[in-house]
């Protein structure tokens, strides 16, 4: 099953000549033409771009030129991240006719690695969602099950790894939409430090929250995207300037005598019979490597929906003023002598969908003045609260986990009249994107339907390489890594 | 007993601060999902906040400035060209002044 390798066995064949970068990408692109139609996974792809970048991987092969860290590797890229000359859209109507005339810098670096870049895949719109549903084109769909939704926002990503149509790829994660869509179709997702990679080139969501990151079908893959897009970039002021540490290095580590703190609150009524007996495996297994698994309390997991769904959204009701019909993006005119003020609403209403709008509302609503206190400053005061807590337990603990969900993927329009039903599913990543940590999903088994479930891993500010450590040990005892999706 | 805030929201108002424009059965079916949503919220006023400072970023403060240099790495006739609507490098809209 070639495209079902993980980046190192890739490059372990590319490296020893028994494949050449052409030929995989040609074989990642014949199975997006197979399946793209029933999945959705991607919403645009990029095949010129993707076989001239393969040759020139292989041309450098053949020069015996030092390998570089990606090369020949087909990776797909959330559609919310800007690659020059191809549609950007983030999933909107309103950026439907947007060509990206500069590049997100994480693409930049990717292409520099010597990366295959296949497409732009789908998500819901503007990352609005937790189920890919919400993209204005067309639902993306579980590989595992195609009633179900892949998770969200960064559906697309996941499912194009799932379904092996790309190795790795990217996607962004503002409240876990990296993390919950690989623990919905079995894949691992990787969130990093917030500040860890550059936003430049990434459309906006909610800016104090939404970080990149990568997907693959093993924590190494993971590890190693991530190394190649983090680091400082001088375009994007809340970069950091903490070195990067080859994460990848991390894999295979011993994890003997690291303790592992156990959310309690996860624990709770909210989670599912076959999710908890799947984490209590997983649990077990830790403590089989030799870690030390102790039970912690997280009192403000309680208030981790409400006050990141005030945060997102009033953020976001800003963010998305740029797109008034003026300077790019769609433009409505209601009459041909329509004013200013009645272009930019047609503009918008045309332009965005509902779950779109339904933030946008709310996000106006919690900055009104009356309201302001109330709501926005009360959830800026929690969302301290909840990153104290976080760093107070992990000065005692090397690692949090939790389940990544409390249930496995759930079906296409469950809630489709519940838009808070979605919002709740989103409890246990929240805290971590609250508190700008580094967050892994990394798959722990299956549900009793035979879906994919998720363990969360979630270390200190800039130390991945704990997160991947873990993670990584986790897998190779894993009983989950045989399973593929069903055809 | 301070007044309940939400006694505010009108999806319409809302609209309008956010330049949208709702259909009447958007406006009715946001109002019924804003009103579930803002009820889930104030079980933030159960959390006692006194004495703490609100959190607007998890960076630690430093965002590292770069050096203050003009870059071009986008031309203007390529940002121009992104609009809907343009005329001599410039971006038209809709008549403003009569």
């Amino acid at each position: 099953m070639l495209s079902f390798e993980t980046v190192d066995e890739l490059l372990t064949r590319l490296a020893r000549g028994e494949a050449t970068a052409r030929a995989i990408t040609e074989r990642a692109l014949a199975r997006i033409d197979a399946r793209n139609d029933a999945l959705g996974a991607f919403l645009a792809v990029t095949r010129d771009d993707a076989l001239a970048a393969a040759d020139e991987a292989d041309r450098d092969r053949a020069r015996g030129d030092a390998p570089k860290k990606l090369a020949g590797v087909p990776i797909a890229i959330k559609d919310a991240l800007c690659m020059k000359g191809a549609p950007t859209t983030a999933a909107s109507r309103v950026l439907a006719n947007y060509v990206a005339p500069y590049e997100a810098t994480v693409v930049t670096r990717l292409r520099a690695a010597g990366a295959v870049l296949v497409g732009k895949t789908n998500m819901d719109e503007f990352a609005m969602g937790s189920s890919t549903e919400h993209s204005a084109y067309f639902p993306c769909k579980n590989p595992w099950d195609t009633t179900r939704t892949p998770g969200g926002s960064s559906g697309g990503s996941a499912v194009a790894v799932a379904a092996g149509m790309a190795t790795a790829a990217l996607g962004s994660d503002t409240g876990g939409s990296i993390r919950q869509p690989a623990a919905y179709t079995g894949t691992v997702g990787l969130k990093p430090t917030y500040g860890r990679v550059s936003r430049y080139g990434l459309v906006a969501f909610a800016s104090s929250l939404d970080q990149v990151g990568s997907f693959a079908t093993d924590v190494r893959g993971a590890a190693r995207v991530l190394e190649v897009v983090a680091g400082h970039d001088p375009h994007d002021a809340t970069s950091s300037r903490e070195p990067v540490p080859t994460f990848e290095a991390s894999c295979g580590q011993d994890v003997r005598a690291l303790r592992i703190g156990v959310l309690t609150e996860s624990l709770g009524d909210g989670l599912a019979p076959d999710a908890r007996a799947s984490f209590e495996g997983a649990l077990e297994a830790l403590e089989g490597l030799g870690c030390t698994v102790s039970r912690v309390s997280l009192p403000s997991l309680r208030h981790a929906v409400a006050t990141y769904y005030v945060l997102a959204t009033a953020e976001a009701s800003s963010n998305l003023s740029r797109f008034d019909g003026v300077r790019y993006g769609v433009r409505v005119m209601p009459t041909p002598t329509a004013s200013l003020g009645e272009m930019i609403g047609a503009s918008r209403d045309q332009g965005f969908g509902a779950e779109v709008k339904r933030r946008i509302l709310l996000g106006t609503f919690v900055l009104t003045a009356g309201a302001f206190e109330a709501y926005y400053l009360k959830a800026q005061k929690v969302r301290r609260i909840v990153r104290d807590e976080l760093l107070a337990l992990l000065a005692g603990v090397d690692v949090l986990v939790s389940p990544t969900a409390p249930t496995e993927a759930f079906a296409l329009g469950a809630h489709d009249r519940d838009p808070l039903a979605m919002y709740l599913s989103d409890v246990f990543t929240l805290p971590a994107s609250l508190a700008g940590l580094p967050a892994l999903s990394v798959p722990s088994g299956l549900s009793a339907g035979g879906l994919p479930l998720g363990l969360q891993i979630v270390g200190r500010p800039f130390d991945e390489a704990t997160v991947v450590r873990v993670g990584a040990a986790f897998e190779a005892v894993s009983a989950f890594r045989a399973s593929r999706p069903r055809p | 007993m301070e007044r309940d805030p939400r006694a505010d929201v009108s999806p319409a108002h809302l609209a309008a601060l956010a330049g949208l424009r709702l259909s009447d059965d958007e406006a009715g079916s946001f109002g019924n999902d804003l009103d579930r949503i803002l009820a889930y919220m104030s079980l933030l006023s159960e959390v006692d906040t006194t004495g703490i400072a609100p959190l607007a970023s998890p960076t630690a403060g430093a965002s590292p400035l770069r050096e203050d240099v003009p870059l071009r790495e986008v031309s203007a006739a390529a940002v121009v060209a992104l609009a809907p609507k343009s005329q001599d490098g410039a971006f038209v809209v809709p008549k403003i002044l009569e």
